[in-house]
């Protein structure tokens, strides 16, 4: 999902994304911890390296992109993600050279099972440190879950949709209600 | 406080209706050793829990019961939503549907409705914990005989994932008894009710109760 000019949002937003886009707008700063669109950052964090990047969401290295989204190697228009060198249409996902790539319904269910499996991971693991807060072994591993859903959630969120009504994207409306539910059972 | 995840803890996929077993299934949603009544049993137990440690686990394991509730009632769901009315005859679900049609409704498999008497909260730790280790042990009981009545693998691979982890909140519940146990007195656990006859300290801010009350309260 491409998201353009996102800080416009009107509509009972405007104090809220005044506050939020002035504190982006004059990102003419150092250590500039977050995305720092439309301005020429120094140490942006989010790998916004060297040169002047617009709309430079995560991972646009060094030439100018346009509406990059993330992974977007050199010059590439409508670029989801990870559409590597060549200009690619409509990409849709670890698309390399391809236009109209699409990984279909799969992408979607793997990335839910890798939710599901780390979650699960972790509400056992979480049963365990309740009564034993102390082991060692306990607490790596419930480090290392929490890394990999942490990913995995945030991956799912961007491409799919929120999984929790604190993750709303609001320039895609109220994607919260939308379907399935899932009591609904799927593919 | 709860949040909702949108996504259930295990896949439920079924794709055939199958009114007789969603009768049986429907006792782990509102019958006395199903879900709704583990979870409400423990995170009601917890406000009188004097230790962290138990705290975290009935209110961890509470919620944990809320999401296989949410199971359950998706097996239920997928296993009765496009029933016919002959089906429904046919598979002896007309008594439940007549009231509730194909909704989900917190009941036993034989009826008898969803109530807090499936459950106690007796403000004891002791007490308490020996509860939710009888309770897991019922509703892992539970889930053997729906095992024993259904042959369809995509249903008995989400009633095994759920029995599974009744044995696990058993261990739980028992270290959590055993941590109970270690802080009291190790001659007489019985000595004193830690949820309620603790001496409190000057900085308390609750009512502070100890046991050298000398005026009959109740008049």
């Amino acid at each position: 999902m491409i998201q353009t000019n996102c800080r416009n949002v009107n509509n009972g937003l405007n104090n809220y994304s005044n506050n939020v886009s002035s504190r982006f707008n004059n990102c003419n700063l150092s250590n500039c911890n977050k995305s720092c669109n439309n301005n020429v950052v120094n140490n942006c964090d989010k790998d916004c390296n060297n040169n002047m990047v617009s709309n430079c969401d995560k991972g646009c290295n060094n030439n100018v992109v346009s509406n990059c989204h993330k992974g977007c190697n050199n010059m590439v228009s409508n670029c989801d993600k990870g559409c590597n060198n060549n200009i690619v249409n409509n990409c849709d996902r670890t698309c390399d050279n391809l236009v109209n790539c699409n990984k279909g319904c799969s992408d979607k269910y793997e990335l839910m099972e890798i939710i599901t499996q780390a979650s699960f991971a972790l509400d056992d693991i979480k049963l365990f440190l309740d009564t034993h807060p102390c082991d060692v072994g306990a607490l790596k591993a419930y480090e290392e879950y929490k890394k990999i859903r942490k990913v995995a959630w945030m991956e799912y969120t961007r491409e799919y949709g929120p999984l929790s009504a604190y993750d709303v994207d609001v320039c895609n409306q109220w994607s919260w209600i939308e379907k399935p539910w899932p009591w609904e059972g799927g593919c | 406080m709860w949040n909702y995840e949108k996504r259930l803890q295990y896949p439920v996929n079924i794709k055939e209706n199958n009114p007789k077993l969603a009768k049986v299934i429907m006792s782990q949603f509102g019958g006395p050793d199903g879900e709704l009544a583990a979870s409400m049993r423990y995170l009601s137990q917890r406000y009188a829990m004097p230790y962290k440690e138990v705290m975290a686990t009935l209110t961890d394991i509470g919620t944990e019961e809320l999401a296989h509730m949410e199971m359950i009632s998706a097996i239920v769901h997928q296993l009765t939503d496009k029933l016919t009315p002959q089906e429904i005859i046919d598979g002896g679900f007309a008594d439940y549907y007549v009231d509730h049609t194909v909704g989900l409704w917190p009941q036993a498999a034989g009826g008898v409705p969803f109530t807090a008497t499936f459950f106690q909260s007796k403000g004891d730790p002791i007490t308490d914990l020996h509860e939710d280790l009888a309770a897991e042990q019922k509703a892992r009981t539970t889930y053997d005989n729906i095992l024993r009545l259904v042959g369809d693998c995509e249903i008995r691979d989400v009633i095994k994932f759920l029995r599974a982890r009744e044995i696990v909140h058993y261990q739980r519940f028992g270290e959590a008894l055993r941590i109970v146990q270690d802080k009291l007195d190790s001659k007489n656990f019985y000595a004193f009710n830690p949820a309620f006859d603790v001496k409190k300290d000057k900085n308390c801010h609750k009512s502070c109760n100890n046991l050298n009350v000398k005026k009959t309260l109740y008049k």
